[in-house]
């Protein structure tokens, strides 16, 4: 189970990470969104398309394999990629091992956070986009 | 305090020296924020004629209670300053993302002083704000700048606004670039450029709080609900705006000479967008997604791209030089915004020069050998790109305004100067929009679109409503005015008027304060607070030197003297009698004397600005 994104579809207004962070974070604060919007110009420009970035879940996670504390899993049953943070000490190999840009350090914290799917059914990233380009499903 | 960050920034480039204030509660409960914010603060600061190139003068850049929420329209910022081509206060908007971002960094208001000895630029990650030297970035154009600053300050998710070679030229209408977008009239990146502020980059990591998340984010859907059936702007933008205007006979086409333009339908969104268009783009937080990115695909022009063409560029470098070569348009457009200039007043200015060079009062010595006939749109790149660096008698003479130019260059050239107030007039009639002769002329920036926009109003009315019928207008303009105030102060882009407006202020208006900040205000209090930032508005332009006989002169000549001559709106202008008889009503709304254009006493005194001496 992950979020998708249909960058075809994307208009880069970042409604998913003022949701994302208001439903997580309390309040809007898109630096804690788990879903990032680069919003350009230079991506605009150079490929006439929007990036988002949001963990995909991935099968064999690299920042799983790259965590010296074992602070990242993977839940057994919803294959969700989850955060320990009793256990993790920010140290960010996680963030240098993600394919996908979808890892981040909080600064004030010193914990990693990424997207873990806070709604199995009605996520706030998903739910909020003005042009259905989000969507949860299965599969990497 | 919900709704806001808190806190004023001020930036003197002079002495470096970086003061954080904290946003006082009589400021937001009196001024809401944004332009009334602003107008406030440089009410109190600005020495009364200040010159706009000047370390006196100030440049705001403003954010209101709904930057950084998801308030539908809230993706827009304000810079205001007093400008080169209207020595007067001066608001300009600009959508993207870099409004929200200076919440997030901790700041409602960030306010710029001084001049500094070298090219600089303002680093600002949140506490943390730096001056930084832009001497390898002098010189840049606006893509290439925001790239450099991202890549020197290590992280993409820095939102930058600059300035290009027009402002650092002292071009008198180059325009701040932000991401695609631009804060294009005005002139203040020249302000900029003589203050030698390549940049402002912006990063934050706070958070803006609202009272009840849960209403905030139903508001968002019920009017995502709206945009989704809208019948233009989410799949054309304001492209198609432009074959509407004309089919109505009010296209400024030929520098006015003429409102219906044969060629219209070549450059129209639904013509361009099926094969022109490449993606969709939204500010932060909007629904709505107007931004369309064109591209030329093949040709002599091939690779240029430009967010839009907007409908006013298509006016300003299409209808209005006669260009009819959308090709042409889109790369002329992608100059502006690339050296950093203004497409309106682009235009007009070149509109204005092509009149004089057919008319035989520029020679072809004078424009430095270019052919300046209308329609000529590889003539218009041209002509940009000298005006950008002020190459030659004709970049340096066009680089001052239609205003100046024209006083410059006389022979009667100053009958078609198409500007109100030294403001290029935008792409709304004057003559086929009866209210607008008014809402430009007694608008504080002049030939704004902006300023009375009355056009959402007027464009459905029959012919004789909207252009001949004139007793009703002054009472749509004070509505309109007044709407403006408040959507300019909480900070929500007027594409969202059909929605929020479209007339005067409204129960919608206090329901978007309600969610941003908490605050009950009553309707009464609402249109009192309107009230209160267009006087002190007016006391500012009335310190300065502006008061009736500046709304009085500001229509062009051609508007008053010269009525719509073909097509639809034939017949239609601004009779000097009506514009008299229009402007006494408005002043009497206003509560403003007739013979001076003063705000009376005691209308000061209703409105708590009874301190206020002008």
């Amino acid at each position: 189970m992950r979020i998708t994104v249909d960058l075809n579809k994307c208009i880069g207004c970042g409604a998913c990470e003022l949701a994302c962070s208001q439903k997580n974070d309390g309040a809007f604060r898109i630096s804690k969104a788990r879903i990032r919007v680069d919003k350009g110009p230079e991506t605009i420009l150079r490929d006439k398309k929007f990036a988002v970035y949001v963990c995909h879940q991935c099968e064999n996670a690299p920042c799983i394999l790259s965590c010296p504390q074992g602070a990242l899993f993977k839940d057994s049953t919803t294959g969700i990629v989850k955060v320990d943070e009793d256990k993790c000490i920010g140290c960010s190999l996680c963030v240098q091992a993600c394919p996908y840009n979808a890892i981040w350090i909080d600064a004030l914290k010193g914990k990693a956070f990424k997207c873990q799917i806070c709604d199995q059914v009605q996520p706030p990233c998903v739910n909020i986009c003005p042009r259905n380009a989000l969507s949860i499903g299965g599969g990497e | 305090m919900f709704g806001y960050a808190g806190q004023i920034l001020k930036v003197d480039l002079e002495t470096g020296k970086v003061v954080k204030e904290p946003l006082k509660d009589e400021l937001v409960k009196g001024y809401i924020g944004g332009l009334g914010a602003s107008a406030k603060i440089l009410f109190e600061s600005l020495p009364p004629m200040t010159e706009p190139y000047s370390p006196e003068n100030v440049v705001i850049f403003a954010t209101g209670p709904a930057q950084g929420t998801l308030i539908p329209g809230s993706g827009r910022g304000l810079f205001v300053s007093k400008s080169p081509l209207t020595n007067r206060i001066f608001n300009s908007n600009v959508g993207g993302y870099i409004a929200a971002e200076l919440k997030f960094a901790g700041y409602d208001l960030l306010a710029i002083t001084g001049r500094s000895s070298k090219p600089a630029y303002i680093a600002i990650d949140g506490d943390n704000v730096e001056i930084k030297p832009a001497t390898s970035m002098w010189g840049k154009t606006t893509y290439e700048t925001q790239a450099m600053i991202k890549e020197e300050l290590g992280d993409k998710s820095f939102q930058v606004a600059c300035i290009g070679p027009a402002g650092e030229n002292l071009v008198k209408y180059s325009a701040i670039i932000h991401n695609l977008h631009a804060a294009g009239r005005g002139g203040i990146a020249s302000i900029l450029g003589w203050k030698r502020l390549k940049a402002i980059a912006v990063r934050g990591d706070k958070s803006i709080e609202v009272p009840d998340k849960d209403a905030l984010i139903a508001f968002y859907k019920e009017i995502r609900e709206k945009c989704s059936k809208h019948p233009t702007l989410p799949g054309y933008g304001t492209t198609v705006a432009l074959g509407t205007i004309n089919k109505l006979g009010c296209l400024g086409t030929r520098n006015w000479q003429t409102e219906v333009f044969e060629k219209a339908a070549n450059i129209d969104g639904y013509t361009t967008i099926p094969k022109y268009k490449r993606l969709d783009i939204a500010c932060t937080g909007c629904p709505m997604g107007c931004g369309k990115v064109q591209e030329v695909a093949e040709g002599k022009y091939a690779g240029a791209l430009a967010k839009g063409p907007e409908y006013e560029t298509l006016y300003a470098l299409g209808s209005l030089v006669g260009v009819g070569d959308f090709d042409a348009l889109v790369s002329a457009a992608r100059l502006c915004d690339e050296y950093g200039l203004d497409t309106i007043s682009t235009g007009v200015v070149i509109a204005w020069a092509m009149e004089c060079y057919e008319k035989g009062i520029l020679t072809k010595d004078e424009t430095d050998g270019l052919e300046l006939n209308f329609g000529n749109g590889d003539a218009v790149n041209e002509v940009i790109k000298r005006i950008a660096y002020k190459n030659g008698y004709l970049g340096n003479l066009l680089a001052r305004g239609v205003k100046e130019a024209s006083e410059i260059v006389g022979c009667g050239s100053q009958y078609f100067a198409m500007h109100f107030k030294g403001l290029e007039l935008a792409g709304h009639s004057p003559r086929g929009v009866k209210g607008w002769t008014l809402g430009y002329s007694v608008g504080w920036r002049g030939g704004s679109h902006h300023d009375g926009r009355v056009h959402d109003i007027e464009y459905p009315k029959t012919f004789e409503e909207r252009a001949l019928k004139y007793e009703d207008k002054p009472e749509i303009v004070y509505k309109t005015v007044h709407r403006v105030m408040i959507e300019e102060s909480l900070i929500t882009c007027r594409f969202f008027g059909g929605y929020y407006g479209p007339l005067e202020p409204n129960e919608n208006h206090l329901r978007i304060l309600k969610l941003t900040t908490g605050f009950d205000m009553t309707l009464e209090e609402l249109w009192r607070t309107a009230r209160r930032i267009r006087t002190l508005i007016r006391c500012i332009e009335v310190r300065d030197g502006f008061g009736r006989k500046g709304d009085v002169n500001a229509p062009p000549l051609r508007v008053l003297n010269e009525p719509i001559p073909e097509g639809p709106s034939k017949g239609a202008h601004a009779k000097p009698s009506e514009f008299k008889v229009m402007i006494n009503r408005l002043y009497d709304l206003m509560g403003w004397d007739r013979e001076t254009g003063k705000p009376k006493s005691e209308v000061l005194k209703e409105l708590g600005l009874s301190d206020v001496t002008i």
